[in-house]
């Protein structure tokens, strides 16, 4: 079963930022490109630090460990040192609100 | 890869000798070691992945011999493979230690996948390692060991650490840091043999006790893997010389990597053997052999990550004089590398954000005031390019 989760305000992110949000225990990445919002993991798949404290230029994360690069649209790395891509997570605008959809935990 | 990113539709080959396919190094010491990962998270792409993209690899074969004239290349199981252009990439072979008792099981090195897994399984609490070479391998494995729960002894022959790589101010740091986490560390230290007693193993030094352990680990480097290329004739010096696109001698055969001895954009003779290294010349092969023009070079880059503290190094890090912003030894600082007071390089801790900054000063070589890089209020952001003092 899937959630449709809102995690922050559209205002409280401009255009070509990024912030953590926390859903439980996952802890995620949400971007602003060019208006509209995407998801993603954001530890990344290739070292210990936070795609958050690196850098997004138009729709690529980049982290700030090894500079391994993420499209942060597909979570498609894109090229060395990222051998694994990371979550990507859909989102969605309701009303002033933006919300991803995560996979619930099942109850069995 | 790259040569199929950029339009090849030729057919591509690869071989190489280990049963693995090809698989990234950093790793290897680092999370590989620690239990982080397994193997198949170094992979570069699977086989499926390469075969999917038209990359044949023939894993597992060693290359026997090449036949300039004929343009072929002979394998050991009697195969032989047509060539139009030949890409030499045969890295580095480790440089073993000689002295009497050196060839003990028990003495582990580490460069391939095969290593890493063999040298994992003996890391458990309360091994003794001593590790001979204080170079990244050794200090990364010795990271690992102690966070294994083992006990560390490093013996390294120079004054310093990482004294191939570093200023002697930036290997500071590392001796800071590896004694605060219980790592013995001996310096202008060599061994004169290992002795066998009942398993332990007992190192002997020229003038220190002599030290007990379980396993040794030897980090003292890698040479040029060029045997290949001197029995087919290519010009070697320290690697295969190869001019600034990566050829050889031989208009039709590339070297690059760890084994290449290239001929730098500004008249210098480099062997080089980082990751960004072999990645960057692997694109600019592809980019040469299809005609497309040489990216803009970038400065070196390499990193090593040792208990948690990211350090990445651009530039020149070895001579000079340093200005340091932040406290050293606070892991979460930033050497800059002078000379006079022409910025060459820089050695990072725990920098963050701060990179891509530190990345564009030292690409552009500026003349800077030593008061503004040491003063952590002037943002890095701000400060730009000087004309020349």
């Amino acid at each position: 079963m899937s959630n449709w989760v809102k995690v922050a305000k559209q205002s409280a992110l401009p255009e070509g930022e990024m912030i953590a949000v926390n859903i439980g225990e996952l802890r995620l990445a949400l971007y602003n490109v060019g208006g509209d919002f995407f998801a993603t993991d954001n530890l990344c798949t290739h070292g210990n630090a936070l795609l958050t404290n690196g850098y997004l230029d138009d729709d690529v994360v980049e982290c700030p460990l090894h500079a391994g690069r993420f499209n942060v649209k597909s979570g498609q790395g894109l090229g060395a040192p990222i051998t694994c891509n990371i979550k990507a997570y859909p989102t969605r605008k309701t009303g002033d609100d933006i919300e991803i959809e995560i996979d619930a935990p099942s109850s069995h | 890869m790259s040569l199929r990113d950029l339009g090849h539709k030729g057919q591509i080959i690869v071989v190489g000798d280990e049963a693995w396919p090809p698989y990234e190094r950093p790793p290897l010491s680092k999370e590989l070691l620690l239990g982080e990962i397994e193997p198949e998270r170094t992979f570069l792409r699977t086989v499926d992945g390469f075969n999917a993209a038209g990359v044949e690899l023939i894993l597992g074969q060693k290359v026997d011999g090449i036949d300039r004239s004929d343009k072929s290349v002979h394998l050991q199981n009697g195969k032989s493979i047509s060539y139009d252009t030949l890409l030499l990439a045969t890295g580095g072979r480790l440089r073993k230690l000689a002295c009497e008792g050196a060839d003990h099981n028990k003495v582990h090195y580490l460069r391939g996948l095969d290593d890493a897994l063999r040298l994992r399984a003996e890391l458990k609490a309360g091994v003794r390692v001593a590790i001979i070479g204080g170079g990244l391998i050794g200090l990364e494995v010795a990271a690992a060991a102690s966070k294994a729960g083992g006990k560390v002894t490093v013996l390294e022959r120079s004054p310093q650490l990482v004294a191939r790589l570093l200023h002697p101010e930036v290997s500071d740091v590392f001796a800071d840091l590896h004694r605060a986490n219980g790592i013995n560390l001996h310096f202008e230290t060599a061994v004169q043999r290992i002795e066998n007693r009942d398993e332990t193993l007992v190192i002997h030094t020229h003038d220190g006790p002599a030290i007990e352990v379980d396993i040794v680990v030897v980090g003292i480097g890698v040479e040029p893997n060029t045997l290949l290329a001197e029995t087919t004739g290519l010009e070697t010096d320290n690697g295969i010389v190869t001019d600034s696109r990566g050829r050889t001698s031989d208009k039709s055969i590339y070297a690059i990597g760890d084994v290449a001895s290239r001929l730098s954009s500004d008249g210098q003779i480099q062997r080089i053997e980082t990751w960004q290294n072999a990645q960057n010349q692997a694109v600019e092969f592809a980019k040469a052999v299809l005609g497309h023009p040489d990216a803009q070079p970038e400065p070196n880059w390499f990193w090593t990550d040792q208990y948690g503290v990211n350090f990445q190094f651009v530039g020149s890090t070895r001579k000079g004089e340093v200005v340091w912003r932040g406290d050293r030894f606070s892991m979460n600082a930033i050497g800059f590398h002078l000379e006079g007071d022409r910025l060459i390089g820089a050695s990072c801790i725990n920098p963050g954000r701060e990179m891509r900054n530190v990345k564009r000063l030292v690409a552009q070589g500026v003349y800077i005031d030593r008061q503004m890089l040491a003063d952590s209020r002037t943002p890095l952001g701000k400060i730009s390019v000087k004309s020349e003092l």
